[in-house]
């Protein structure tokens, strides 16, 4: 199968963006974030710290390849307004977002296999799935729905 | 080699640095395919006994001729199976390998935040053994020896605010280049700045790209001013002396102009040593 791509980068102009790619930390530009993603990002950090069997059901520490990917997952979202979020550690090495405004609630799960779950929830009717991967521009687009009068 | 140029460059007591990268790029060897990642991990596995999958990094190649235009090239690729990169992380996970089909990297990076750096040569030599390994593993598996055409050299530093500055209006005090001057007296102290500069090594031999920008750190999410240091570049040839020498040559750029571009009263605050 041939496609085009556009991985061949001039580096004399990317090339900070792409070294940044192959370094093991991580970290946030301050310019890309509002106070909602900074508070995000720190609990994340402090999710981190949890010791095997926090839960004292046995889970393991939350892997950091699921932080990463919940990190990913907030700190791009570019909406000015975002109502309050509650972030948990889910049994089993998982990380949960939940919204909520209203009547309406969204949750999402960063799942230990990287995998996301959703949850929509209006009053008493409510949808789930499945997804094998939820970008920030996703989450946007719930997120929306969820401010939505 | 190393040695040689050791001796002259500025060494520091406790430098800021956060981590530091040893990329070879390659052309992408044929039949290089999933099942060799754990096919090699099974060589380096005692060393370093957790792994991580990762999307894989695109080729990055220093254009040192006539100036391109600002927007990406478009390029042809040939995609037979999904293309990843394997981290391989030793117990602390202060190390790592990082492998894909045209990659062979090399990570040391701060976890906790109170390792101490253990120094360029020790990386090197880590590098060197693990690519070492890694070509050897290549011939065990009857695939192609790497045609090694950029290497790359990292090092990111932290700043922390409050030891030698208190914010950007007082960017001067760690920055030798920032004046932070105005032509009159409008603008209040900035908020934070950020910087990105380039220079090209002599006789085309690659680039220093310098970054600046504040960012919240991923280890405890304390905003830090990051300067990043990426000096890359074609080595002669893919022999494991030119290989090293152009790292040599890379990690020289990045001390040097590290030195250059902070101030020496931080410098202090580092302890310099030469």
């Amino acid at each position: 199968m041939t496609t085009i791509t556009g991985d061949h980068i001039s580096a004399m102009h990317d090339a900070q963006d792409r070294a940044a790619a192959s370094t093991g930390n991580r970290a946030f530009p301050v310019r890309s974030l509002r106070d909602w993603q900074v508070n995000a990002l720190k609990k994340l950090a402090r999710l981190g710290l949890l010791k095997a069997n926090w839960d004292s059901y046995g889970s393991s520490p939350i892997p950091d390849t699921v932080l990463d990917a919940a990190a990913d997952l907030v700190s791009a979202v570019s909406l000015e307004r975002v109502p309050p979020v509650n972030i948990t550690p889910v049994s089993g090495g998982g990380v949960q977002f939940e919204w909520e405004k209203g009547a309406r609630k969204l949750v999402v799960e960063v799942r230990p296999d990287l995998t996301f779950g959703v949850l929509l929830a209006h009053g008493e009717e409510f949808r789930e799935w499945l997804v094998r991967a939820l970008g920030s521009a996703d989450l946007e687009v719930l997120l929306v729905w969820l401010d939505a009068r | 080699m190393a040695a040689d140029r050791a001796s002259v460059l500025p060494e520091f007591e406790h430098p800021p640095v956060n981590e530091t990268v040893l990329s070879l790029q390659f052309t992408p060897i044929p039949k290089f395919g999933i099942p060799h990642f754990g096919l090699y991990w099974a060589t380096v596995r005692a060393e370093f006994p957790q792994f991580q999958v990762h999307p894989a990094l695109p080729s990055v190649t220093e254009q040192l001729g006539e100036p391109l235009p600002r927007q990406a090239r478009l390029g042809i690729q040939l995609v037979g199976e999904p293309d990843a990169r394997c981290w391989f992380l030793d117990r602390s996970g202060n190390r790592l390998l990082q492998v894909q089909k045209d990659r062979f990297i090399h990570n040391w990076r701060q976890v906790s935040g109170d390792e101490e750096y253990p120094r360029y040569p020790s990386v090197r030599s880590t590098l060197e053994t693990q690519w070492g390994r890694f070509c050897e593993f290549l011939r065990s598996e009857g695939l192609e020896a790497p045609h090694v055409n950029q290497c790359e050299v990292t090092y990111v530093n932290h700043i922390e605010y409050g030891k030698g500055w208190h914010g950007y209006g007082e960017l001067s005090k760690v920055i030798s280049g920032w004046s932070g001057a105005t032509s009159g007296d409008f603008l209040p102290a900035p908020e934070r700045a950020n910087m990105e500069v380039h220079y090209r090594l002599p006789n085309d031999l690659g680039r220093l790209h310098v970054s600046m920008e504040p960012v919240f750190r991923g280890r405890d999410y304390k905003e830090v001013l990051q300067l990043t240091l990426t000096a890359r570049g074609a080595p002669k040839s893919s022999a494991l002396a030119d290989i090293l020498n152009w790292l040599d040559l890379g990690r020289e750029w990045v001390v040097k102009g590290f030195t250059d571009l902070t101030t020496k009263s931080m410098h202090v605050i580092w302890g310099r040593k030469s």
